[in-house]
Parts: structure tokens; C-alpha cells; sequence
């Protein structure tokens, strides 16, 4: 380093990077939420903070669940990997019995404080217990009998429990996981490709026998078609969006956030970005996004192991298939099942469960090899 | 380090990989079809549904009197509304109706039943006045209770000169007097702005593209209140004395045709309009009765203009009846007279001795009299619904038209006809349109327009005017047939009339219209006054049933304005102590 003219840069290690990330999409998360719930925060509860001081405190608690993840010994909590799982199913049973009711929905415990959602912890478990299960039973992940004995049957059972609850986002979410998994680690394509058209024609038949999934279905592929009713929710999404423009209405100046978009800080809350920053600044917000993503598979492939590696590519493409699916909704690609988008819609176990999956992945990305410095 | 089956493993990851950017594209695909194919359609559709345009009410313009009291104003009122459904998310309903309940004077129950009805939107008391408004607003309620902010029309005097001021429907739109006729300047414009209205059809407290309210315009009346109250009283005398059918009554001023105050009689309250008709007809320019005598006075100045006629001359009035061929009926006069100078004629009001004085000029000037005092024509008052009046074209007059049009049969006119006429007599003859307002200015005061007296026409010379104002004065001397109305001290004047009430194109038998149109000159102003009485009881003559209510006036006007007696003439009749003891 001479005179301190040329100077070898040394650039950040990934899992700087993704805490980086992390912190700048949670920070995006707290504006946006009070940018959306102001006014109605004021109106109800004359507290125009309420809702961001609460996402503060869901943060604050998120990077703690964040930096305990971060420091855990993965070897020495593979472990609990199986249990793990056990405890997420036993709970979405017991969230069936006890939960609390909230539109016509069992899928949280009542804490007092806080809705506690067994479902966000089943979809980390099963993430967690797959990587350990996939990374020892490598040899024998042809083997169509025991890839479904426990695992698929477990995995399939808590699947099924989310249904029940019934949150339909959830539950296909978690057997994406399953089949993307089982994918990547070898498993027979003929049996995947067997185990999706079940899926498929268990789902239509009970899409099909089902007046109200019937509806859903349809007004998704034409929701113009009852704009005020059943296609009043995915409309006004699309209002916002497509009002957004190129430039959007500047930050703060949604329209279809007030009571327009049903749930517009958590389900449906791209659709109030859209509309606020408009086509540039909805692809800059969401370039994180895929920083984030393309990071998180970067330390899937470099990891020192497979169960890392399976952990990674499992945490990673929860983070990618919620984003997308949250989207794909919000555009109507996607009937509406609503999932909150990581880091930025309000509050709750998702948004913990959120920075713990994060944790863990950064936790991967600091046992990564140095990167080779770049001039 | 590379993991055992890495190669496979990492193609397979590869692939999920592509599949998730693909799905990327296709939402990036759809966000800039969204965003930029449909963007303005999907903008232009929020705007619609976003954006509630809501009025602000204009304050309708006040109406003065020529010294600036007001007759007619614009109160501001607020009705009260709640929206339950979210004040009960913030406050408890039964303590904001136990606040509510003493300023309202409302049952504590009934307001708490409105308050947690749960509805969006519910009217707690509509049109409150101000105080209560102040008082509940400096309650510091919820937000979610306010007020809508409405005018309301009043009229202070009431009654008073109700058929000039007239009044407005519940819309506040006027439909009589001046309410009407000068509504475009009174009405103002009602300001706007746009509200965003939230999904559930809340406003929201932000204001987009207003437009503040343009007060109306007000009216400067010519009308004196302290005139209009004295004519009022006066006319409520001969209403109670006679019962009649109805009364109009103006006083102008003579000079400029500035109408100083008229009435009529029967009248209603502005402030509650009955839904009856009858009582708010401006009779004064919307009924005609044959003016009888009245008229004479217009035969005389046309017969002294054109110098077919001198006061002294002489007529014989064939001892009051006189037959004529083609006349079913003789004519005839009240008092039967034999030799009158054409004096004697307008003073005792000889309808035979009239016809004879008005044969010499001929049935052509006689119309060109009639007309050119305006007869058979608007005087153009800016009120609404004057008519014209009946003066038959000369074609249509029959060989007997003149045995009746010099002493006012076979002509109608309305009040305000006769008293413009009379005006012209008195300021030296010139026949003005006679107008009520007189300046419009904006709610700052500023002067909009102004409105001068106008002159229709020279209708006679001043020499004619000088020659028959003292046979008019007569009319109210000791001699004459009004001699309740004369008002020592001032020249005082006026001619009588009791018309014969036309229905259906017949004389009714024992219906008269009584009327005395007048006029008073002193130094400073020259007053033209008018009262007419449709169909009185208890007497008919104009002399007896007018005359007396002329002289009240009179006088109390020239006191009011202050106007003192001419000197020469108090030394000989002083003013005062007639005064005193009237009638």
C-alpha cells in the first residue's frame, strides 16, 4: 500500500452483505408500514404510530431471533432437527383446537400480546429437518419408500394440517419446499412428477367441489367480471398497481392504501409500493429481493457441506417462493392467497420467523471460505 | 472443497433457479403492463373513485335600505352529524351523548341510541345556530362528530315590505320580489372542493383543488324603512277601518321615481312563506282596477298642454246627468252641478264636465295623454310580475270610448302606473321609471352597479305642471273631495278615484276601488304617493277611505325626514298644532 494510492479492495463477505440486506430491507419494512397505516392508525386507535411502533418492537425482537440464529452451532442443533418438526406438528394440531378464530380461520394461538402462527415455525422446521434428513439419507434418496417413509408423510402431514387450518398459501408452500428439495437432492423426477399430478388433481377436484374455491378460481381468471364483489379485492389491487405508473405517486401518496386494498400493510402491501414508486422505483425496491436471493444460493453452493447446503437452498428459496408468490398475487398472476412479503409487511410470526430463517442463512455465510479479493 | 455428486446437484439447483427467474420476468412482464400499458386508464379510474366533489355554501347577499338597515340577511347554520360506526372504535358513545345532551337540550337515551347505531353516518340535530355550534365545538369532541355548514335566509322586519324583499324556497333560491328578480346577483357561487374519500366512503381531512365560495352580491334598496314602517301602520289603519279586499300603497319620490317604500295588503311573513298565493301577490304592480277620477288628472294635463282647455273655462255638467246617444246609461256625476270653470271640474271631480273639457282635444290626443303617462305600458320596476295595464289601442275605441276613458273608465292600471304618473305631474313632467334598487355591491363593500333614475319621457311641459298642481292642491281644500289629506304648512295635492269593480267584463254593483294618489312638495323633495283600497266596507269614496291615511303619511314622513313646513304658510295654519289634534 503504497502512499495509499492502490489499494487492494477488499469487498464485503457475504454474509455482510446479507445482514446489510437484512437491515436495509427491515428499515423499507418500518417506513412502509407507517406510510400505510397512518392515517387509519390515527383514525382508529388516535395513535397515527401505533402501527410503527409495534413494527419497531417486531423488528427489534426480529433481529434478536436474528442474532441468536446467527450464533447457534448448526452441528450441534442438527440435532433437534426431527423434534423440531414433531413440535411444528404438534402445534398446527393444537392451533386446530385452540387457536383463535379470525375470519373463519384457526392458524393462531392468542398470546396476548401477539398471534402466535404455528405455521411460519412448520415452514422453518421443515426446512431444517429435510436439510438434515436429505444430507444423511443421501444414498438412498432413490429409494421411492424411503424417501415418503417418514419423511414425505411427515413433511405431508404437517402440509396437510396447514391446510386445514385452512391457509392454502402456506400449505402449497410448504410442499413447494418438499418437491424443490427432493428435486435438487436426486430424488426419482418420475415419482415427483407422479406426486404433483396427484397434488394437481386432488387440488382441482377440490377446487371443483367447492362453491367457494369455484368462485375464487374464477373470479382470479376474470376478475372484472364482478369488479364490486368477489373481484373487489384483486381489483383494487390491480387499481393501485396499474396507478402507480412508470414514476408512481411519490412515496406517501398511495390512495388505494385507505381502505381500498384489503389488507394493504401485509398481504397486499406491493401493491400500495407500486403505486407509490411506480414501475422504477417497484424494480429498485425490489432489487434486494433478488440480491438477497442470488446471495442466499451463492452460500447454498459454497457451503462446506450438503446439510448446509440443502439449509441454504430450503432458506433461500422460502425467502424466493413468499416474494414471488406475494407478487404473483398482488398482480393477479396468482389466485389470492395471501402471504406477506418478507421484511416488509407488518408484524407477527411471520416476520420473525422471517429474520430467524435469515439468521441461519447468514449463519451458513459466515462459515463460507474468504472470498478471493478482487482489484 | 466440492461435495460428492456436486456436478448433478448444482444443475438441478440450477434449473429451480431458472424457474424462479422466469417467474421474476413474468411478474417484472406484468408490473410494466400494469404500470405502463394501462397506467392512465387505472389512474384515471382511482381518480374517479377516489375523489368526492363537495360544495361549500355561498352566503346568499344581503338586502338594505337606502340608510342600510337590513331587511334581508343570511344566517349561517350547522347541522350536526356522527359517524358511530367509528366513533365507537375511539370513544365511548354514552359519554359523548352525556356532554351532547344540555347543549343540545336533548335526552341523554336518544342521543346515545343515534351515537351507537353503528351506522356510517347519521344527522344528530340539523340547522343549529351558531352559539350551539361554538358551544359543542369547544366541547372537543371526537372527530368523528361534525357539523355541515348551511345559509339560512332571514328577514328582521318580518312582514315588513315583504312584497318588495319577497323571499326565497328551502333551496334558497328566490321566487318572489327582489329575491327573484335579482337572484343571479344575490345567489353568489357556491365554492367546491374535491374530498378523498377512503374505501369505505370516509372523508378523509385533506382537501384537493378547492374553490372558495363568492358571496352573493347585496341589494341597496331605495325603500326607507322608517317610510315603509309609516306606511305600514297606516295602511293596517284603513285595513282595520275598512276590511277591504286588499290595499296597495307607494310613496315615491317624485324627482327620481326611487321608490321610498310600498306595501300591500294582504302580506305574509318571508321568514314562513305561506304555501298560499293570494297574500304574496305584489299587488301594487300585479292587479289593475280602472283608475276612475284618478285619471282625470291626466285628461286635464293633456287638455292644458295642448291649450285646448283654460282653468277658467267654463262647462255646464247638465245637473249631473247627462244622457248620450249610443250610451245605455246616462252618465252621471255624485253631485249634481250645473255651470263649472274646468277648475272646478278636477277639484269636484265632474265626469260629465271631464268629457266635455276632453272632447275639445279629441279621442287621439286623449290616448296620446294616456300613453304618454305611461298607461298601457310597464313602468319597467325592477320587481317581478308587473303587467301592463289595459289602454286600448285606438282602433278598438268604440263611439262611446270617450264618455268614458277622461275619467278612467275603460283604462286598468296598476298602482304603481298611477303613482308614476302622478310623479311626473309633480316634478315638472317628466315620467321616470320608478326603481327599488339602488346600488349592488359585493360582501367586501365594493360597488358592482349603480343604478341612476331614468327618465322614460317628457310626458308634459313644466308650465302645464305649474297650472294644474294648484287645482290639484284644491282637490284637498275645503272644497275639493279629499279634504281629510291636506297637510297644512307644504303643497299638498292629489286627485281621488272610486272606480266601479269590473268582473267578468261587468260593473259589479256596490264593489269600488278606492284609491288617492297624491303628492307632496316641499323644498327639498316632492314625495308621490298612491293608496289604493279594493273594495272597502264601511265607505267607498277614495276622498274618505285614502285621504285620511294619505294625510297620516304626509305627516309623518315630513317628521320623520324633517322636513319643515314652507314659513309662510305655518304662520297662517301652524303645523304643530294641527298636528296635535288630527282627523
Amino acid at each position: 500500500m503504497l502512499n495509499g494510492e492502490i489499494r487492494l479492495k477488499k469487498p464485503w463477505p457475504v454474509y455482510r452483505k446479507l445482514s446489510f440486506l437484512v437491515v436495509l430491507l427491515a428499515a423499507l419494512g418500518v417506513l412502509l408500514v407507517y406510510d400505510i397505516t397512518f392515517l387509519q392508525a390515527g383514525q382508529k386507535y388516535n395513535d397515527q404510530y401505533f402501527f410503527l411502533k409495534r413494527q419497531l418492537l417486531w423488528v427489534m425482537l426480529g433481529f434478536a431471533c436474528f442474532l441468536g440464529a446467527l450464533r447457534i452451532n448448526l452441528d450441534r442443533w442438527r440435532r433437534y432437527a426431527r423434534i423440531s418438526l414433531l413440535v411444528a406438528i404438534a402445534l398446527l394440531f393444537l392451533v386446530l383446537v385452540i387457536g383463535r378464530e379470525i375470519n373463519g380461520a384457526k392458524r393462531w394461538f392468542s398470546l396476548g400480546f401477539f398471534n402466535f402462527q404455528p405455521s411460519e415455525f412448520a415452514k422453518l422446521a421443515v426446512i431444517f429437518y429435510l436439510a438434515d434428513f436429505l444430507a444423511r439419507k443421501e444414498r438412498v434418496i432413490t429409494n421411492p419408500v424411503r424417501i415418503f417413509m417418514p419423511t414425505g408423510l411427515l413433511v405431508g402431514l404437517a402440509g396437510a394440517l396447514i391446510l386445514k387450518e385452512p391457509d392454502y398459501g402456506t400449505a402449497a408452500l410448504v410442499l413447494a419446499l418438499l418437491f424443490i428439495l427432493y428435486f435438487i437432492a436426486g430424488a426419482p423426477r418420475r415419482l415427483l412428477f407422479l406426486g404433483i399430478l396427484v397434488l394437481a388433481v386432488l387440488g382441482g377436484l377440490f377446487v371443483i367441489q367447492s362453491d367457494y374455491h369455484r368462485k375464487k378460481m374464477q373470479t382470479w381468471l376474470n376478475p372484472g367480471a364482478d369488479p364490486l364483489g368477489a373481484g373487489y379485492q384483486i381489483n383494487s389491487s390491480l387499481l393501485a398497481v396499474g396507478s402507480g405508473g412508470i414514476f408512481g405517486r411519490g412515496l406517501g401518496q398511495g390512495q388505494q392504501k385507505y381502505d381500498y386494498l384489503p389488507e394493504p400493510h401485509t398481504d397486499f402491501i406491493f401493491a400500495n409500493i407500486a403505486e407509490e414508486l411506480g414501475l422504477i422505483g417497484s424494480l429498485l425496491f425490489l432489487s434486494p429481493f433478488f440480491l438477497l436471493i442470488h446471495l442466499g444460493l451463492e452460500t447454498a453452493r459454497r457451503s462446506a457441506d450438503l446439510f448446509r447446503f440443502y439449509l441454504g437452498t430450503g432458506l433461500t428459496s422460502l425467502l424466493a417462493l413468499q416474494t414471488l408468490i406475494h407478487l404473483g398475487v398482488v398482480l393477479s398472476l396468482l389466485p389470492n392467497k395471501g402471504l406477506t412479503l418478507p421484511f416488509i409487511s407488518y408484524g407477527g410470526s411471520s416476520l420473525l420467523f422471517t429474520f430467524l430463517g435469515t439468521g441461519l442463512l447468514v449463519n451458513l455465510a459466515r462459515d463460507l471460505p474468504p472470498d478471493e479479493p478482487v482489484q | 472443497m466440492k461435495l460428492p455428486g456436486f456436478r448433478k446437484r448444482e444443475a438441478r439447483l440450477q434449473l429451480v433457479v431458472w424457474v424462479y427467474l422466469i417467474f421474476a420476468l413474468v411478474i417484472i412482464f406484468k408490473l410494466g403492463i400494469l404500470q405502463i400499458k394501462h397506467g392512465a386508464r387505472y389512474r384515471l379510474e382511482a381518480q374517479k373513485s377516489h375523489f368526492l366533489k363537495d360544495e361549500i355554501p355561498a352566503p346568499r347577499g344581503y338586502i338594505y335600505d337606502r340608510n342600510g338597515q337590513p331587511l334581508a340577511i343570511s344566517i349561517p347554520t350547522y347541522s350536526l352529524y356522527a359517524e358511530p360506526r367509528y366513533l365507537a372504535l375511539t370513544d365511548t358513545p354514552l359519554e359523548v351523548a352525556r356532554k351532547l345532551a344540555p347543549v343540545l337540550e336533548m335526552p341523554v337515551d336518544q342521543l346515545n341510541a343515534i351515537l351507537s347505531s353503528g351506522k356510517g353516518f347519521a344527522w344528530i340535530q340539523r340547522r343549529l345556530p351558531y352559539e350551539t355550534y361554538a358551544k359543542i365545538r369547544d366541547l372537543g369532541l371526537s372527530g368523528k362528530i361534525g357539523f355541515e355548514e348551511h345559509y339560512e335566509r332571514s328577514y328582521p322586519e318580518g312582514r315588513l315590505a315583504c312584497h318588495i324583499i319577497g323571499t326565497t324556497n328551502l333551496d334558497g333560491q328566490g321566487i318572489e320580489g327582489l329575491e327573484k328578480e335579482y337572484d343571479r346577483y344575490l345567489t353568489g357561487r357556491k365554492g367546491n372542493y374535491e374530498v378523498f374519500r377512503d374505501g369505505r366512503g370516509r372523508r378523509l381531512p385533506w382537501e384537493y383543488s378547492s374553490q372558495p365560495a363568492i358571496p352573493g352580491w347585496n341589494l341597496h334598496l331605495t325603500i326607507d324603512l322608517r317610510l315603509q314602517r309609516i306606511l305600514e301602520e297606516e295602511i293596517d289603519v284603513i285595513q282595520q277601518k275598512h276590511t277591504p279586499r286588499g290595499i296597495m300603497a307607494i310613496i315615491l319620490d317624485a324627482d327620481t321615481g326611487e321608490v321610498l317604500a310600498l306595501t300591500n295588503r294582504p302580506n305574509y311573513d318571508p321568514n314562513r312563506p305561506a304555501p298560499a298565493l293570494e297574500p304574496r301577490r305584489n299587488r301594487a304592480i300585479t292587479d289593475i282596477n280602472e283608475p276612475g277620477s284618478v285619471f282625470k288628472m291626466v285628461t286635464a294635463a293633456g287638455l292644458l298642454e295642448e291649450g285646448a282647455v283654460k282653468p277658467a273655462d267654463r262647462f255646464f255638467c247638465e245637473n249631473g246627468i247627462w244622457r248620450v246617444p249610443g250610451r245605455h246609461k246616462p252618465l252621471g256625476d255624485v253631485h249634481h252641478y250645473g255651470m263649472l270653470t274646468f277648475r272646478e271640474i278636477i277639484v269636484k271631480s265632474s265626469n260629465i264636465g271631464t268629457v266635455k273639457a276632453a272632447l275639445k282635444m279629441g279621442k287621439e290626443r286623449m290616448y296620446h295623454y294616456a300613453s304618454t303617462f305611461g298607461f298601457g305600458n310597464k313602468t319597467g320596476i325592477d320587481l317581478p310580475g308587473e303587467v301592463r295595464g289595459i289602454l286600448h289601442p285606438l282602433k278598438n275605441w268604440s263611439g262611446v270610448s270617450m264618455y268614458a276613458i277622461p275619467y278612467g273608465q275603460e283604462v286598468a292600471a296598476t298602482a304603481i302606473q298611477s303613482a308614476a304618473a302622478m310623479a311626473a305631474i309633480c316634478n315638472g313632467g317628466t315620467l321616470n321609471h320608478p326603481y327599488v334598487v339602488s346600488r349592488i355591491s359585493t360582501r367586501e363593500g365594493k360597488t358592482v352597479e349603480k343604478f341612476q333614475p331614468r327618465a322614460v319621457r317628457r310626458a308634459v311641459s313644466a308650465k302645464t305642471c305649474d297650472t294644474l298642481l294648484p287645482i290639484l292642491s284644491e282637490v284637498t281644500s275645503q272644497e275639493g273631495t279629499a279634504r281629510s289629506a291636506d297637510i297644512p304648512g307644504y303643497q299638498v295635492g292629489g286627485k281621488t278615484g272610486t272606480g266601479q269593480k269590473v268582473e267578468g267584463g261587468r260593473y259589479v254593483d256596490g264593489q269600488y276601488f278606492s284609491s288617492f294618489t297624491g303628492f307632496i312638495n316641499t323644498g327639498q323633495k316632492k314625495f308621490a304617493i298612491f293608496i289604493g283600497v279594493d273594495n272597502p266596507r264601511n265607505g267607498h269614496y277614495g276622498g274618505t277611505v285614502a285621504g285620511p291615511a294619505f294625510n297620516r303619511i304626509g305627516r309623518r314622513a315630513l317628521i320623520t325626514l324633517n322636513i319643515p313646513p314652507d314659513q309662510a304658510e305655518v304662520d297662517t295654519a301652524p303645523f304643530l298644532k294641527k298636528s296635535s289634534g288630527p282627523r
